[in-house]
């Protein structure tokens, strides 16, 4: 892949507070053009001091980074960037919309476009009835969509929004990952950081994990999970195992409260149903299981190796 | 495209004209000076007797005092102390405010480096000090020209260059508390702290250090000759001619003009170097 596809390139970035706190340690990670990228992992993992680099909030301790082909940090990048990082922060004095235009001001918009983008912005998050009311009469969601709003006020390529759904209520959830999930159809890229396993795999092409300050696994939301599993109950499920452990297609056989869980292509299914009727099994369930983004999460986030996809 | 430090002191400026703190501020200075600058000296005049707050002027002197040849002394004369402190409260509220806030990292992901907003921040800071400096002479010029129409007296206005001067040495004056004030609040990234220790000192610590170099230890003297409020003073007391009463607190003629215009142009310099200083060298966490 050509290297000029890679809006966000990481290498060997490094954030250390002290002697004793390593925030952020070694890690890699390369962004694609318009993809919308996860950036998974509890909180303290280390997601946000890497976003802060990514921006030039923060100087890394070593590593390389860049964004957009630029130093992190420099206008040439900022100019092509907007970002939401923890939380909004806005003037509680000043209304939305006058909110709007301190950012665009900062952000060197030519004057006769402020307007425009202003209003175009606040009708993309649905703040326009209220944009004349001051920020400290707002709910933590809307705040949250004033951040978005300003992250697009320069209409940006890159779009870095750390926990964006924070504070808001389900169905600004909704709309909010809708939002963004429309942003990546638009061609362009988003970097989204979140704790929110459901949230991630809904919305996200790719999805890195970091735990401990580390990369501990990347890769698209479907090699993350890994091979769907076949579940299988059936009696008596002692035999069922054996049967199914001795077939040479099958990877792995765990029985667990008589439902039996079997790691095995999907285009062999039939063979398993077969197998085990022709043993004199009685099936009373088979179906595929996929895993979900939360099993492996748990799974990886509890393995201190490296488990690069 | 606009350029960086423009745009960015134009946000500043949008921000500053609907901040409610610093209308207070500009009308505290202006409410000091109009009060014990031409109030109270009225007051006192037309009680005739001088109302035991006139440090044994004669009525003729106060209302003197009031009348529009006076324009730049009763403007300029509270700068070193009150309005000084003042403007060093509006420079931490508006750099120290970013960090109390958390904007400032709102503020550092738009486009302009560190040093541009620190630039634009700076412009601005100058262009609202000035602002506050023009409303002060003009609320001065408006009661002094009130009184000596009441009074019937003569309309005897400085001339052209004893107020752009009395403008400029005010403006330099203010500038340098106001950017003290912000060099504080960037340092120690909020306000609170910043207000505390700058009002201590304007008030407080210059005050003793001259008060202690005047009268018991005259050691003191070369720390008294280089503190901003003496030079301020000192400053002040050079565009004061003719006064009929008593200067306000703070004036003072220990440093000469020269050396006055130096010191506070280097404690101006320093105090944006610190700033920026510190804000391109620290994380923004």
């Amino acid at each position: 892949m050509n290297r000029s596809e890679f809006v966000v390139e990481v290498r060997k970035l490094t954030k250390r507070y002290g002697d004793n706190l390593t925030a952020v340690d070694r890690i890699d990670m390369s962004v694609r053009r318009g993809e919308v990228y996860g950036f998974l992992g509890p909180n303290g993992a280390g997601k946000t001091t890497t976003l802060r680099m990514l921006l030039g909030l923060v100087a890394p301790t070593s590593g390389d980074i860049g964004v957009l082909g630029q130093r992190p940090g420099t206008p040439a990048s900022l100019a092509r960037v907007g970002s939401l990082i923890e939380g909004p922060a806005f003037y509680p004095y000043l209304s939305a919309r006058h909110n709007l235009r301190v950012v665009a001001r900062y952000a060197a918009l030519p004057s006769r476009e402020i307007g425009e983008r202003v209003e175009r912005v606040l009708g993309t998050v649905e703040l326009d009835a209220r944009a004349d009311d001051k920020y400290s009469t707002y709910s933590l969601g809307m705040k949250q969509r004033l951040g978005v709003a300003a992250a697009l006020l320069k209409d940006p390529e890159l779009i870095v929004l750390d926990e964006p759904t924070n504070g808001l209520d389900p169905a600004g959830m909704r709309d909010m990952r809708r939002l963004i999930r429309e942003l990546g159809d638009d061609g362009r890229t988003v970097l989204l950081s979140s704790h929110l396993l459901g949230e991630v795999q809904q919305i996200c092409d790719r999805v890195a994990v970091i735990n401990h300050g580390r990369i501990v696994s990347e890769g698209t939301v479907d090699e993350l999970r890994g091979d769907a599993e076949l579940i299988v109950v059936a009696t008596p499920s002692d035999v069922a195992r054996s049967r199914v452990e001795a077939m040479q297609e099958v990877r792995e056989a765990h029985l667990h409260d008589g439902v039996l869980r079997v790691q095995v292509d999907e285009r062999h299914t039939a063979l398993v149903n077969q197998t085990l009727v022709e043993a004199g099994v009685a099936v009373t369930e088979l179906r595929r299981a996929e895993r979900q983004l939360e099993d492996v999460f748990f799974e990886i986030t509890q393995t201190p190796e490296l488990n690069h996809v | 495209m606009s350029s960086p430090v423009l745009s960015t002191a134009a946000a500043e400026l949008l921000k500053l004209a609907r901040r409610p703190s610093a209308w207070v501020l500009l009308a505290a200075a202006a409410i000091l000076n109009q009060v014990f600058a031409y109030v109270v000296p009225y007051l006192s005049y037309t009680s005739g007797d001088g109302g035991g707050m006139s440090d044994g002027a004669t009525p003729e002197q106060l209302l003197a005092s009031t009348l529009p040849d006076q324009l730049v002394a009763n403007t300029i004369g509270g700068f070193a102390v009150f309005a000084g402190a003042l403007a060093l409260v509006l420079g931490a509220l508006m750099f120290g405010g970013e960090y109390g806030w958390g904007t400032v990292k709102t503020m550092l992901t738009q486009r302009a480096g560190r040093g541009t907003v620190l630039a634009g921040q700076l412009t601005a800071l100058a262009v609202a000090v000035l602002g506050g400096v023009l409303v002060l002479y003009a609320l001065g010029a408006a009661s002094s020209a009130l009184i000596a129409w009441a009074e019937d007296q003569a309309m005897n206005w400085p001339s052209l260059i004893d107020l752009a001067q009395g403008i400029g040495y005010g403006w330099l004056i203010l500038l340098t508390w106001a950017v003290l004030g912000a060099a504080l609040g960037v340092t120690l990234r909020g306000v609170a702290l910043p207000i505390g220790l700058g009002v201590v000192w304007v008030l407080g610590v210059e005050n003793l250090v001259s008060a202690m170099a005047d009268s018991v230890l005259d050691a003191l003297e070369p720390l008294r000759d280089v503190l901003p409020g003496v030079n301020a003073g000192s400053l002040i007391n050079t565009v004061i001619i003719d006064r009929p009463t008593e200067p306000a607190p703070g004036v003072t003629d220990v440093v000469g003009e020269g050396r006055a215009l130096l010191t506070l142009a280097v404690y101006l310099v320093v105090a944006a170097v610190i700033a920026l200083w510190t804000s391109r060298r620290r994380d923004v966490v």
